[in-house]
């Protein structure tokens, strides 16, 4: 028998093989949609008094790849049914293109308002002046091109929000300091170089250092937010630094590669991290010793916020020059026991521990709660820390007023005096350090 | 069937051009320069780093090096054989990041036997289709495995939620971490692997084949050289080892996480050009590739020790790889200086 037509043998022509392959990538492709889906965590229905208007809101950020953004996916998802907002997750996977494209195609489909967070701030001049032609309202947090502000940009620029990276890191490297006895070797793990979250996490470590004359600070290299890259850094540090008695990292990826990497040389050294995500605080329980301490600046508290923030501007609700640009509240776990806590409390849970329509001032005019510390941001100090302000770049001025006057104190006691549900009261008082929220 | 009479390396030598007689001298030197010249990279940054940082040169560094160039090579060598017939692979992170995760969660449900088995298992079933589609439906291995860029890591995102999964202590872990001799045990696997690919590539007849498939492939088929089953064995191969580098990477950073295998695709494709290897194929060797990652391997860890500033770390590791390309490529073989 020839043994090309042999019983096993069964001859496919290349365009047979190439439908096959076809049919099955898109049958594949279909089942993955279809999986996806599926919502994996139950949805709060509308509150009290919430109508649906039929508003669509995108909410775009950048990745669904680590726990702060699925965090931010949950309250995002979470605050819009609670609002009965037509939510539209969009996820850029760090495109500039996809951004654009995004916000070109908001107001084409019928989108009311959008709650945005880009890889890239470089972009978000060019997009948030497509959205105030389109005239859609647009909250932003964290990432914002240095000397972008809703007062440049115009009314549809609706608010900024962000974790106030000096002071958190700041705090969190002073705890370091004196868990280390306020002397010895401290390495630093930076994040992505020129990335402004690390750049202005940096300036708090400085901040820190200069309180602390004993430590000294022997190595810092970026780590690039990410274990894969901290690995090799971290392994070269340790051999040229092996009396170090400190590590500060710039989130809590990188501590876990420093965590590692000290856990294979049976070496017991302090690291701090940031964003409380769930590896972390199991590290925190399980090895105590070397995971340390971590600021939990809540993922999930500013998805639900910036969609609040959507509802609010739709409803008509007018912000101060002063709450236009504000700081968001966060604390630092520092015992296996508030570790613990707040991973059941946000990762664990249905539900989170927030009510978000408490947080809108169209729906509570009156009572309403932010849930955690708020205070307006100074934007010109804190552009400077990243880039120096443009010659002939003027202030606007009602911020200016503002600014000037007693509002901004005004606005940081109000908020405080608002700010009367404490998801976290428990988990606080299981800090060593008081778990004071600050923003 | 009728065995091929032409020696397959003969086949790939003709596509060479010929050396005239009053040129051998000069022709030989140049390709003995183009084997030394990585050696001469490398001892160059090996003196810089020296002398830049004295921990550079200490037995426990040396060790560090040994243990962060481990991936890479395992990466490399399956890169290597792809890029020794004149294809390309560019799933590799893609099938590390995915095969890492199958492995995590084998060991969390199925215990470490599972976990060590899947990892590769994983990477040889990416392989396989892979090499399906581009030795049968003869689809340009560029646009396929792109592909498998793209559906790969979409894949391990979809089976871990995007979550990192952490690797408990002990277990896969143990196996494959810690030292024997001071030598650091993902080493020992890579080397383990390297000299099995080095034995294929050299001594048998399909590493023959390779080089004939990359240095001609009509000229391969006319000769009676199985050329598809060998492209598909090349693919199955670059799956397994991505698969394999994925064990060895899961033990180094104790999880799993999102993006894990990215990093390596240009880096392994790099240091296999930068020891000598064509991109058009039927040129370098497994050997050659150990330069080009030790090259990556000594400038990052001497960077970090010499505290050199991060925006100049990119500028140098650009010039360097440059400079060492510029050092080992052929440029005689026009197809390569597109």
């Amino acid at each position: 028998m020839n043994s090309r037509h042999g019983p096993l043998r069964t001859d496919l022509s290349r365009r047979t093989l190439l439908r096959g392959a076809a049919a099955g990538g898109l049958a594949l492709a279909a089942g993955l949609l279809t999986g996806c889906a599926t919502t994996r965590r139950s949805l709060p229905a509308a509150a009290a008094g919430v109508t649906d208007n039929n508003w669509k809101v995108i909410d775009q950020f950048y990745t669904l790849s680590n726990a702060y953004f699925q965090g931010w996916a949950n309250g995002s998802a979470q605050a819009a049914a609670q609002l009965a907002l037509h939510r539209e997750q969009q996820v850029d996977n760090m495109s500039n293109d996809k951004v654009i494209s995004v916000f070109q195609q908001a107001r084409a489909s019928n989108t009311r308002a959008m709650t945005s967070i880009v890889a890239d701030p470089g972009i978000t001049p060019q997009v948030l002046r497509a959205n105030a032609e389109a005239g859609i309202p647009t909250s932003v947090a964290w990432n914002l091109a240095p000397w972008t502000t809703p007062f440049d940009v115009g009314g549809t620029f609706y608010q900024f929000l962000a974790g106030n990276n000096p002071v958190g890191a700041e705090r969190l490297a002073g705890l370091l300091f004196e868990k280390m006895g306020g002397t010895g070797k401290l390495i630093h793990i930076s994040g992505i170089p020129g990335n402004s979250a690390s750049t202005t996490r940096d300036v708090g470590v400085d901040a820190a250092l200069a309180r602390y004359p004993g430590i000294t600070l022997v190595a810092r290299q970026p780590g690039g937010f990410d274990r894969g890259t901290t690995t090799p850094v971290i392994e070269s540090l340790l051999t040229a630094h092996p009396d170090v008695a400190g590590i500060f990292c710039q989130n809590d990826d990188s501590a876990l590669a420093v965590v590692n990497a000290l856990r294979s040389r049976n070496k017991s050294v302090p690291v701090v991290g940031i964003d409380a995500i769930p590896e972390f605080l199991e590290a925190m329980q399980s090895v105590p010793e070397i995971a340390f301490a971590t600021w939990a600046h809540h993922g999930a508290w500013m998805g639900g916020a910036l969609m609040v923030r959507a509802y609010d501007a739709l409803s008509g609700v007018k912000l101060s020059p002063a709450e236009r640009m504000m700081f968001t509240g966060g604390f630092v776990l520092d015992t296996p026991a508030a570790a613990d806590g707040y991973n059941t409390l946000m990762y664990k849970g249905d539900t989170l521990p927030y009510d978000f329509s408490l947080m809108s001032k169209a729906l509570h005019p009156n009572d309403w709660d932010p849930q955690t510390t708020m205070k307006p941001l100074e934007f010109e100090s804190y552009f400077s820390l990243e880039k120096p302000k443009p010659a002939g770049y003027t202030v606007d001025p009602a911020y200016a007023a503002a600014r000037d006057g007693d509002e901004f104190a005004r606005v940081e006691a109000e908020y405080k005096d608002h700010f009367r549900k404490d998801p976290f009261a428990d988990i606080r008082r299981q800090c060593a350090a008081g778990g004071v929220d600050f923003a | 069937m009728t065995k091929p009479s032409l020696d397959p390396p003969v086949a790939a030598r003709r596509t060479e051009p010929a050396v005239s007689p009053t040129r051998g001298q000069a022709g030989r030197a140049r390709v003995n320069w183009y084997v030394a010249a990585p050696f001469v990279v490398l001892v160059l940054l090996i003196v810089g780093f020296s002398i830049a940082s004295p921990i550079f040169f200490t037995p426990d560094n040396l060790l560090n090096i040994m243990q962060s160039s481990a991936v890479l090579l395992v990466l490399a060598l399956g890169t290597t054989v792809v890029m020794l017939t004149g294809s390309i692979d560019l799933s590799i992170g893609s099938v590390l990041t995915l095969s890492a995760y199958v492995a995590a969660i084998a060991a969390q449900s199925a215990g470490t036997t599972a976990a060590v088995l899947l990892a590769p298992l994983v990477g040889l079933v990416c392989g396989a289709l892979n090499g399906a589609l581009i030795s049968y439906a003869r689809l340009p291995s560029f646009l396929v495995t792109l592909g498998g860029y793209f559906a790969f890591d979409g894949l391990a995102g979809y089976l871990s939620d995007g979550q990192p999964i952490g690797l408990a202590y002990g277990g896969v872990a143990e196996g494959f971490g810690g030292s024997v001799g001071g030598v650091p045990v993902i080493s020992l696997w890579a080397i383990g692997l390297l000299v099995l690919v080095v034995i294929a590539a050299r001594y048998t007849r399909f590493g023959r084949y390779l080089y004939a498939v990359g240095g001609n492939e009509r000229t391969a088929r006319l000769t009676g050289i199985p050329v598809r089953r060998i492209k598909l064995y090349v693919f199955l191969l670059s799956g397994v080892l991505a698969g394999a580098a994925a064990l060895l990477q899961l033990v180094r950073t104790a999880s799993a996480s999102p993006g894990m295998g990215e990093p390596f695709l240009l880096l392994a494709i790099g240091a296999v050009v930068m020891g000598g290897t064509s991109l058009s194929g039927g040129s370098g060797g497994p050997v050659h590739s150990i330069m080009g990652v030790l090259v990556i391997a000594i400038l990052a860890n001497g960077m970090v020790l010499a505290n050199v500033n991060p925006y100049a770390q990119n500028v140098i590791i650009g010039v360097v790889v440059v400079a060492a390309v510029a050092l080992t490529m052929k440029r005689t073989r026009d197809s390569i200086v597109k």
